[in-house]
């Protein structure tokens, strides 16, 4: 292990900062077949409701300038076959597990929790961009009060390390990192997509079945970075940082802007070897400027 | 066994106004591939990010050969390159068809842009296949498939290469006897094609697409509707890992 890269997020010690974005990687078994999947800091793996959800109907897939729309409706089987059938596949790589959990109401969310509490999985990662079915299909990530309340509620069903994901459909993103840090989370995750359109002026309709869907990849990258710094200099826990990562660069720039760790998503679909070249080049960039350790480097912007 | 890699490009040729066939020099894919799997082609402008699909139309001793329509901004890159550059790729991947067993009479239907993929398979099929080919208008590739000794039916919508309609009239006039159906093509096609095996009971495999970002069934973005039989409701699948052939029984074809 390099003492340099390790990285350690709510008393979580990563073996390196790169963590792979929940969606993008499923739960590591097909990436698994091109990269090795013991390199990575941790794998975040898609999220897990109690029941199954069949997701959105097609097209769900729409590629922009810069990016790519998605509006896969957090497609899953459930959490029984993911304790079934991917932890053990997980658990057999020397890798850290994050399991990004979802679900429509106070008590979905509970649910999942509970059902992972006595699981061997190293963090839980909150996914509140889901719409709340009690309160009309709003986000729940969207209303500090609501951020709050559905944190501690999750909090109480697991003594897990517990990171929160937040939505960048915010007005004031550190309102939202505040309230969910009140409410008891352990580290932040940010950012989510950003809503986003695309239109087939031919066939004059949106591409997307369901209109609209979250916009990732490269062009989101100068908010999720701005947003990732507003939050670090908020808050005292740690924050991962995502948003059109696709280089070392990349990754550095939400290092210095104070992200504990990083996640890759979007730039996996490009390069299924994007998350292993990161990993080298920060390494190669601390050993280049002689860097003893990320610590020197995190936060490092003003 | 799924590989990532740049693959030489050798003999690029138009065959038919935005219509183009392509050899790479792919011979990790080449080796493992089966007839109905796809490869990922990456744009050479790094700003279109995500791969195109594009199914093996022939597989080589050391090189593979694929067959695409311009359609966007993604393949209208392909043609501007010369023998010897080289693309991004990703594959083999998906699941082929499953070849028929001994003694099998099978029916091959494909339309437009679903004809290439199904010439390896016609290639491959050991016993008696007869080919029905749908186009536009002219046709394209059709030699191809009676290069390999195929009896070769041609409809086009404007009559150009034989029979006026669509494949599937066509297929009806002729009434072929078949154990087995294989179908690539438009949706429509594909259900029409779908529905006449069924009528007739023939198992029948169709090779279907949709969207997509990974390609290798991580994301969930290619999906689409299945119904297993003896289960009581459908599931979406994805047709970069669990197809892009599945039975054309268990495609549910109305929404
Ligand atoms: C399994 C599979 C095999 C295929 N095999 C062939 C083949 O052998 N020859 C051939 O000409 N075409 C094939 N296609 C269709 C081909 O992938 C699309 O025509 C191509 O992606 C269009 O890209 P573009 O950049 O030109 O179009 P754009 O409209 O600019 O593409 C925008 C986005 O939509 C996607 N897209 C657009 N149309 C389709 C489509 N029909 N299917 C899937 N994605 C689409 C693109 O990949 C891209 O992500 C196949 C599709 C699939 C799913
Ligand atoms: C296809 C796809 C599926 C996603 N699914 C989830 C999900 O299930 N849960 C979640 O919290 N975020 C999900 N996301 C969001 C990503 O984890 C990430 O926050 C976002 O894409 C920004 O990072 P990127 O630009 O590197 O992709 C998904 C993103 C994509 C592209
Ligand atoms: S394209 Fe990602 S699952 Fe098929």
């Amino acid at each position: 292990m390099d003492d340099r890269m390790e990285t350690v997020v709510a008393g979580v010690a990563l073996k390196n900062p790169v963590i792979t974005a929940s969606g993008t990687f499923g739960s590591g078994r097909e990436y698994g077949e091109l990269i090795d999947l013991d390199c990575l800091g941790a794998v975040t793996v898609k999220g897990v409701s109690c029941e199954p959800w069949k997701g959105n109907p097609i097209p769900r897939i729409a590629e922009t300038q810069s990016g790519m729309l998605n509006s896969i409706g957090l497609q899953n089987p459930g959490v029984e076959h993911f304790i079934e059938h991917d932890l053990p596949f997980l658990r057999q790589h020397d890798t850290k597990i994050i399991v990004n959990i979802c679900g429509h109401t106070l008590a979905q969310y509970c649910a999942v929790a509970e059902r992972l509490a006595d699981c061997d999985v190293d963090m839980l990662e909150l996914n509140i961009s889901c719409p709340n079915v009690e309160e009309g299909g709003l986000a729940f990530g969207t209303a500090p009060r609501m951020v709050e309340r559905v944190v501690q509620a999750v909090r109480h069903y697991t003594g897990q390390p517990l990171a929160v994901k937040l939505s960048p459909e915010v007005t004031d993103i550190t309102e939202i990192a505040r309230a969910a840090v009140s409410g008891g989370a352990d580290a932040l995750s940010l950012i989510n997509t950003l809503r986003g359109m695309k239109i087939d002026i031919h066939r004059r309709r949106a591409v997307l079945a369901s209109r609209t869907g979250g916009y990732s990849g490269p062009g989101i990258m100068p908010v999720a970075l701005r947003m990732v710094y507003e939050v670090c200099k908020t808050v005292d826990v740690p924050v991962i940082g995502m948003g059109g990562i696709a280089t070392f660069e990349d990754a550095l720039e939400f290092i210095m802007a104070g992200a504990a760790a990083v996640a890759v998503g979007t730039a996996n679909f490009h390069n299924p070897y994007a998350t292993v070249e990161i990993i080298e080049g920060i390494r190669g960039y601390l050993e280049e400027n002689d860097i003893a350790s990320l610590d020197k480097i995190r936060g490092i912007v003003d | 066994m799924n590989t990532y890699y740049k693959a030489a490009i050798r003999n690029q040729k138009e065959l038919m106004p935005g219509i183009w066939k392509m050899e790479l020099e792919a011979p990790e894919i080449a080796h493992s591939a089966r007839p109905g799997q796809f490869i990922q082609m990456y744009p050479p402008d790094e700003r279109n990010l995500l791969a195109r699909p594009i199914s093996l139309a022939a597989i080589h001793g050391e090189s593979v050969e694929v067959v695409y329509r311009v359609v966007g901004k993604g393949t209208e890159q392909f043609p501007r390159l010369r023998d010897n550059d080289t693309v991004q790729l990703m594959g083999p991947l998906g699941d082929g068809f499953t070849l028929p067993e001994a003694g099998e009479r099978s029916v091959i239907i494909g339309g437009g842009l679903g004809i290439p993929p199904l010439l390896e398979l016609s290639k491959r099929i050991p016993g008696e296949a007869e080919v029905f080919l749908g186009y536009a208008d002219a046709p394209f590739m059709d030699g191809d498939f009676r290069g390999h000794g195929r009896k070769v039916h041609v409809a086009s919508q404007t009559g150009n290469g034989g029979f006026r309609g669509t494949v599937l009239e066509l297929v009806e006039t002729i009434a072929p006897f078949a154990d087995r159906v294989y179908a690539c093509g438009p949706r429509q096609m594909l259900q029409a094609v779908a529905e006449w095996a069924g009528r007739q009971g023939i198992p029948v495999q169709v090779s279907m697409e949709e969207r997509m970002a990974c390609g290798i069934g991580a994301c969930l973005g290619c999906a689409v509707k299945i119904q297993k039989p003896g289960e009581k409701d459908w599931q979406y699948l994805r047709v970069c890992r669990d197809g892009p052939v599945f039975s054309g029984r268990e495609v549910v074809w109305n929404g």
